[in-house]
């Protein structure tokens, strides 16, 4: 795997030098983002999505279980290489350094989580994981979004929520606290003209009444939130040192963002990334592998830069993905869509272990795939209750019972 | 078809049912409303053209709404229900189903005894194959129907088909079939102005639509009741205006009704042909009786109305309004002309909190800019360009269609929409735009398989552009207008002129008074940067044209630039 330097990932994220934000007397704000002090520490989540249907046997792998390999005869982790963590179930070879953390007690394994009728189709599942409802868009905002207008209410703050990657996944969907949205820090300015745009006097020129605010007020409005937005978010990675090496692939540069975003402490709350390829239908031995590497070297390298810098305290970092796969190897080297699959949670404050029940391998619904244990809302309730100190039931519609897997508040 | 047959002699019976099942949700009737007054002639001077063609159609030039202001409002008005010209419609071809090539495709190996294996690798490659093409298909269509809005033929008929769109919503996503989709939308485009009603009767039986809402719903219950409560809610009548049980008896009345091959077939096998009881109204209904019933409500001519309102106008209407609008349509039978025809007549609609006030979606920003502009960009850039800050045609969100308003603009959305003013106003190139990674296609997830149109969405919006502009770019395409060359012609010798003469040409509404002094001190502060003297405005050089277009890009980047 190539590494780059730090100053490689510094210049190929440094889009614009600040000088010219300084000399125009309009960038008033952006000065003060500059040289504000550091805020104080505010739980942080990281949404990490594996999108395609992680197979979850095959990650957290039953190797106790015989019936694992009579399913699978071509495409089962050997014993041996199986990482151990309870004796019945052990990591992927892959995730060396996952189970290493594991060891160090940071890592909660929430087995067999799953909702009630499941669905197969990646998009109408993933809306239910998105939403956490049944009825998935049709219900209204994101999760995140519904956390949000719980948390926050009224109190909007243009960096709070971030999506670093392609596109704003439907779980941070909100009308009243929108998210940022950026591929690279470079994509999330004004290209060509972003200086001619910092001259520009965007400040108020009427009421403060929000909800009465003019289409042109409202305008300026956005406009200076992006412009001061924009800065801030650049200048954090900018002026990050992170203090690992951060491999090429796309995940491990994501989560460097997120890293120097949350370094920078400009507000930045919930965070989500994605890790895509896990729609292993053939050849799942090499492909999988390869996905779990790159999200084993990304969770290392994140997890350990924040540790180095003392932001790991109040992190907690959600990989879930839209369902698990079938319990059987279909005839290509590889397995089909299924229904339940492990979440991890990882951070300093997590009480590291295997959490819920693991999915019998032989009762199965009536499709022939895995029926959960654990509803993967009670995994979310945990977050919104013990992180955030928010009603879960509020944030979800429904009532979830919490895991152990964080303190209580 | 009981119902039909008596429909004309129970008129009197429905209608009392009727407006007992619609007062379960609404007060008694008010007396009508005065008839709202009408814009008069002196009104009627480019500031309103202007905001008609902006609402009615997709923006146009200053030329254009001259000769707007000369004819008058009326035969203005009348114009915009006759196209400009005409283009021929767009070919549909037959082409082979999945099925039809793997038979051809299993023949040819049946004779050359392939192995199982073989077979199976064939069979993935022409599933992924069948859906790339598809996808070209939908792609293709895309282009046509935005080519039909950059060229102006027939603005009102691809407005209010945009309209219908947002309202019958389907999406690409869902439906996977690109000649469903496209026979969906000839649907939609071809009664836009037409009936409402018809639309009604003809999208309950669309291929597209049976299959979308199938598709796009989560709930277990049966398909039908899907489709049932999607028809009351978003198509007709809005929410808590029927109950439960009227879904529950549509749904029932709606048996039988399934999707072949691409064709919706009636089985009279699979029909509840029971009692059921729908808005007051009991007998042995069926599907078609439901969409009769329903259409003689009140409240789905009032829906309608609030809905075309809220869409033209860009903002809640006043029930009084949507009264007065809906009695138009029901008096026309649901013909959506005469209440166009009306609303576009009206002087509220020429009011100061209605012009100017409306936030461009992105295909009305990006095809309004194109028209205001003058160039003819790559039609496929703009359908990215739009996808890219939150309007993929062919792929709204969610059954309810897009959030509109001030929901467009967040702030990613607010630098984006600038960034793409700067690409078609050529001072934005693949280079300084978003930056595109080597690493995305080693990386690059393979083809989920029976997901073709997933792999597009996933690979974000951001991306498509980009490659897109990369690929015209090296196509040669650059925009080649002569923006110093056009602000010489309108008469322009100084800044403010300068000023003055892009926002008018450019924008589509008036140019605030503060912005209009930040731009004038820009272009100072350019010139005196670049040693370019005032009146350099009627020196055609490479330093000017740069300066200007600078100068429509910060434009069109400004609050202004995202209103019509």
């Amino acid at each position: 795997m190539k590494h780059i330097d730090r100053r490689s990932f510094l210049s190929g994220a440094l889009a614009v030098g600040g000088a010219a934000f300084v000399h125009r007397a309009h960038a008033s704000a952006a000065v003060s983002g500059f040289l504000a002090p550091r805020r104080e520490k505010l739980p942080v989540l990281v949404l990490l999505e594996l999108s395609g249907g992680n197979d979850g046997l095959n990650t957290v792998v039953p190797h106790g279980d015989d019936a694992y390999y009579r399913a699978r005869r071509r495409i089962a982790h050997a014993k041996g290489s199986v990482r151990d963590l309870d004796g019945f179930v052990g990591l992927a070879p892959a995730l060396e350094q996952l189970h290493t953390e594991y060891g160090e007690g940071r890592v909660a394994i929430v087995q067999g989580t799953g909702y009630p009728e499941p669905n197969r189709s990646h998009f109408k599942s993933a809306e239910i994981w998105h939403t956490a409802r049944a009825t998935g868009r049709e219900s209204g905002p994101g999760w995140i979004g519904h956390l949000a207008n719980e948390v926050w209410e009224d109190e909007v703050h243009p960096d709070r929520i971030v999506h670093v990657g392609r596109q704003l996944p439907y779980s941070l969907q909100s009308r009243r606290h929108p998210a940022i949205s950026l591929r690279t820090p470079r994509n999330y300015r004004w290209a060509g003209n972003g200086e001619d745009i910092a001259g520009l006097d965007v400040e108020r020129d009427a009421s403060d009444d929000r909800d009465e605010r003019s289409q042109i007020d409202f305008l300026r409005d956005v406009m200076r939130d992006a412009r001061s937005s924009s800065l801030a978010v650049r200048q954090a990675v900018a002026r990050y040192r992170p203090s690992v090496e951060y491999s090429e692939a796309d995940l491990s540069q994501s989560l460097a963002v997120c890293a120097a975003l949350i370094d920078a402490g400009i507000g930045c709350q919930v965070l989500s990334v994605e890790h895509g390829g896990f729609d292993t239908h053939d050849d799942e031995v090499d492909r999988h592998a390869r996905c779990l590497a790159q999200l084993d070297a990304a969770l290392g390298e994140f997890t350990r830069d924040l540790r180095a810098k003392g932001n790991d305290t109040d992190v907690v970092v959600l990989a879930f993905s839209e369902f698990g796969r079938r319990v059987n190897e279909n005839a290509s080297g590889g397995t089909d869509h299924g229904t339940a699959g492990p979440m991890f949670v990882l951070g300093s404050r997590v009480a590291g272990g295997l959490y819920g029940a693991h999915p019998s391998l032989t009762d199965l619904d009536d499709r022939g795939d895995l029926r959960h244990t654990t509803d993967f809302r009670s995994v979310y309730a945990t977050v919104v209750e013990r992180h955030f100190g928010a009603s879960a039931e509020r944030v979800l519609g429904d009532r979830y019972r919490a895991l152990d897997f964080l303190p209580r508040a | 078809m009981f119902l039909r047959t008596t429909l004309a002699v129970l008129g009197a019976a429905v209608l009392h049912a009727a407006a007992h099942a619609s007062d379960l949700a609404a007060a008694p009737p008010a007396a009508p409303p005065a008839v709202p007054e009408r814009i008069d002639a002196d009104a009627w001077d480019a500031r309103a053209a202007e905001h008609l063609l902006n609402r009615a159609g997709f923006g146009a030039g200053s030329l254009e709404v001259e000769r707007l202001v000369a004819s008058g409002p009326e035969a203005a008005v009348a114009s915009l229900f006759a196209p400009q010209r005409f283009v021929d419609p767009y070919f549909l071809a037959l082409d082979e189903t999945l099925r039809e090539a793997r038979e051809r495709a299993r023949e040819r190996m049946d004779a050359g005894e392939a192995t199982i294996e073989e077979l199976r690798d064939m069979r993935r490659r022409m599933r992924l194959d069948f859906r790339r093409r598809d996808r070209q298909q939908m792609t293709t269509y895309t282009t046509w129907w935005l080519q039909r809005m950059v060229d102006g033929d027939d603005p009102l008929r691809d407005r209010m088909t945009l309209f219908w769109t947002g309202l019958f919503t389907s999406s690409y996503r869902e439906v996977k079939s690109s000649r469903a989709m496209i026979e969906q939308h000839q649907l939609l485009r071809g009664g836009a102005l037409g009936s409402y009603a018809d639309l009604l009767r003809g999208i309950a039986r669309d291929p597209a639509m049976l299959e979308y809402l199938d598709a796009a719903s989560n709930k277990k219950s049966s398909p039908n009741e899907n489709f049932a409560r999607e028809l009351l809610e978003l198509f007709s009548l809005g929410e808590g205006h029927y109950t439960e049980a009227d879904v529950v008896a549509a749904a029932r009345a709606f048996t039988g009704w399934t999707n072949r091959r691409g064709e919706t077939v009636f089985n009279r096998r699979q029909h509840d042909g029971g009692e059921k009881s729908f808005m007051g109204v009991t007998g042995r209904l069926d599907g078609e009786d439901v969409i009769e019933i329903v259409l003689a409500q009140d409240r789905c001519a009032e829906y309608v109305a609030g809905r075309l309102l809220e869409y033209f106008e860009g903002r809640v209407p006043s029930e009084t309004r949507v009264r007065h609008y809906a009695s138009i349509l029901r008096a026309s039978d649901y013909e959506v002309r005469p209440v166009l025809e009306e609303l576009f007549l009206d002087r509220e609609f020429y009011s100061d909190e209605v012009v100017g006030q409306r936030i461009a979606a992105p295909v009305d920003l990006l095809v309004g800019q194109v028209r205001r502009l003058g160039i003819d960009p790559p039609v496929a850039l703009l359908a990215a360009g739009a996808a890219s800050v939150g309007q993929t045609l062919f792929g709204p969100p969610s059954v309810k269609g897009w959030d509109e308003g001030r929901a467009w603009i967040t702030t990613t959305t607010i630098m984006q929409r600038g960034n793409l003013s700067g690409v078609l106003v050529g001072t934005v190139g693949s280079q300084e735009f978003l930056e595109s990674s080597d690493l995305d296609d080693a990386l690059e997830a393979p083809m989920m398989d029976g997901d073709g149109p997933a792999l597009t969405e996933r690979r974000g919006r951001g991306d498509d552009v980009v490659r897109l502009l990369g690929r015209i770019e090296d196509l040669g395409w650059r925009p080649t207008m002569h923006l110093s060359a056009r602000a010489a012609r309108l008469g322009a010798r100084d800044d403010a002129g300068v000023v003055d003469a892009f926002a008018s040409e450019l924008l589509g509404v008036a140019l605030s008074e503060r912005s209009r002094a930040e731009l004038v001190a820009f272009l100072r502060e350019e010139r005196a940067a670049t040693s370019l003297p005032e009146d350099c405005w009627t020196t055609f050089d490479s330093e000017v044209e740069y300066l200007a277009r600078r100068l429509a890009h910060l434009m069109l980047s400004m609050p202004e630039g995202q209103l019509h």
